[in-house]
């Protein structure tokens, strides 16, 4: 489990995070929403251990990172909003190896790795590609598989979809999926609410606290918090209260799936 | 004499092993003051259109031709903010272009308006704005070069809804004064409403163009791989039972058709 208890942060005396207190499970998927700035992506850099809390703590596995920074960055696999800040190489197979080949794992280990995390995310097909001429959103599944070939415990991703097609909604939509079967922890932020509905629990952040932890179905029957941090009910769950359960909003739920 | 492309097609690494055609023989015009969506699949083109139409890229074959500047928004601009203030960075395509400089004020000071910007940032240090803040001064930077087209590349990714809100706004204003915009976006659910026009590409070819109204009934739109406003999908499936619905049909109003049509029970296959 990521466990944060009481986690203050500030940048050169701005705060960002004030006294945050929450939870992500092996196996839970965790949807962290909340306007620009008000200390998601700071939270995420917290679950990794690549900013340490100024006061409180946040404990994986029982480690705290105060105490064991790598312990965290082996557990907790980081994707960033931007890809291209994340790929370091001209292949797309050579650009999932690096994580696995600077932990010194054998080439037969290694090649395993790599295939099993293209096929996580759809890729199974550009291994051998060049990685300058992928589109943006699927440089975005690159660097998501780049993450996954270290088998990490959990993964934090930072607005994964904020570039991708319907197609690529759906590749990142079944990889969470697969992830969570396979007892992975995942926290995506994310602005969408289509997204956000898929979660097993919303958190909602503003100003750096916590106004919303819940799950999607009390957290969008619930006006006040949504009218705090701006957001509206997605259109899927306006239509699940409007028809009940029905075949229709599988279909217009289909991709954010 | 509008924004033209004719047979435009564009191959990046030609005669290479990564050889790929981006655009295959596309033929547009855009007329001023047109609000045009470009959407597609990733891969389908959509940025190489832009870049082609703003001439920032020649294509391989084919003929641009406009009738006025047209200048370009690029993905995620306010990473290419590098002033000191906001001020300088808005300036800085008026200046390059020889424009005097009671005439530069004049341009800063309108296109930060244009955005919704208060002047009290031009002061400030770009780094220091939120990050909405920031996509709003790198658009006023492409504003001041007053471009009869302007052409953007995911204009509101990656912004929380006020963000998005600004920004949208932010077009609409500057489209109602007659700037031409064409803005290459998933982001349909909010596009689709105030656009005119839709481009739908598919590998490099123009699979719809017309007014968003007609595309709910175009079957090519749906295997496009677009990340379509879930809206249009309950109006198609109403569309496929028979019930004629416009593609932003509201949540109430499917419950009333499923009801009004004795649909309760029925499931897709």
């Amino acid at each position: 489990m990521i466990e944060l208890r009481g986690v203050s942060y500030a940048y050169k005396g701005r705060r960002a995070l004030g006294g945050v207190s929450l939870k992500v499970d092996k196996g839970e998927h965790v949807a962290l929403i909340g306007p620009n700035a008000s200390g998601k992506t700071t939270l995420a850099m917290m679950m990794n251990a690549l900013l340490i809390p100024d006061e409180g703590d946040c404990i994986v596995d029982g480690v705290s990172t105060k105490d064991d920074v790598m312990h965290a960055r082996k557990a907790v696999g980081m994707v960033f909003q931007d890809p291209e800040s994340q790929i370091v190489s001209r292949r797309v197979g050579d650009d999932v190896a690096f994580g696995p080949i600077n932990i010194g794992l054998s080439p037969g280990e290694i090649e395993i790795r790599v295939k099993e995390a293209l096929a996580a995310v759809g890729m199974e097909g550009f291994i051998d590609r060049e990685v300058s001429g992928l589109s943006g959103g699927r440089k975005q599944l690159l660097a998501i598989a780049g993450a996954l070939a270290m088998r990490p415990s959990y993964v934090v991703m930072d607005e994964p979809t904020s570039l991708l097609d319907g197609r690529g909604r759906e590749a990142v939509g079944r990889a969470i999926t697969n992830l969570k079967k396979a007892g992975i922890g995942i926290t995506v932020i994310t602005h969408d609410m289509a997204e956000a509905l898929q979660a097993d629990r919303i958190v909602a952040l503003m100003d750096g606290r916590v106004v919303s932890d819940a799950r999607p179905q009390a957290f969008f029957s619930d006006e006040a918090a949504m009218a705090r941090i701006g957001v509206e009910p997605p259109y899927a769950f306006k239509l699940l209260q409007a028809t009940g359960t029905h075949a229709i909003v599988d279909e217009v739920s289909r991709t954010c799936r | 004499m509008p924004l033209t492309a004719g047979d435009v097609s564009h191959v990046y690494c030609r005669r290479e092993p990564g050889e790929a055609k981006a655009l295959d023989r596309i033929n547009v015009s855009i007329d001023r003051g047109e609000f045009v969506l470009v959407t597609g699949a990733a891969g389908s083109g959509k940025t190489t259109l832009l870049q082609c139409l703003s001439g920032l890229m020649r294509p391989t074959t084919g003929r641009v031709a406009a009738d006025g500047a047209a200048a370009t928004s690029i993905q995620f601009p306010e990473r290419a903010l590098f002033a000191s203030t906001v001020y300088d960075d808005v300036a800085f395509g008026p200046r390059n272009m020889g424009v005097s400089k009671d005439e530069t004020d004049e341009r800063v000071l309108e296109a930060v308006e244009a955005v919704g910007l208060d002047k009290g940032v031009l002061a400030r240090d770009p780094r220091a704005l939120s990050h909405g803040q920031r996509r709003l001064a790198a658009l006023a930077g492409v504003i001041a070069v007053r471009p009869r087209y302007l052409l953007l590349d995911e204009p509101t990714a990656g912004l929380d809804s006020k963000g998005r809100s600004r920004v949208i706004r932010a077009l609409m204003e500057l489209n109602e004064a007659g700037t031409a915009m064409i803005v290459a976006s998933h982001d349909l659910g909010h596009f689709m409403g105030i656009c005119g026009r839709m481009l739908v590409l598919d590998r490099g070819k123009i699979i719809f163009d017309g007014p968003p109204e007609e595309a709910v009934s175009c079957d090519a739109v749906y295997s496009a791989g677009l990340a379509l406003p879930p809206s249009m999908l309950a109006a198609r499936w109403l569309r496929l039972r028979g019930v004629d619905v416009p593609w932003d049909v509201s949540p109430v109003a499917v419950a009333g058709h499923i009801r009004g049509q004795g649909l309760e029970g029925t499931r897709m296959d």
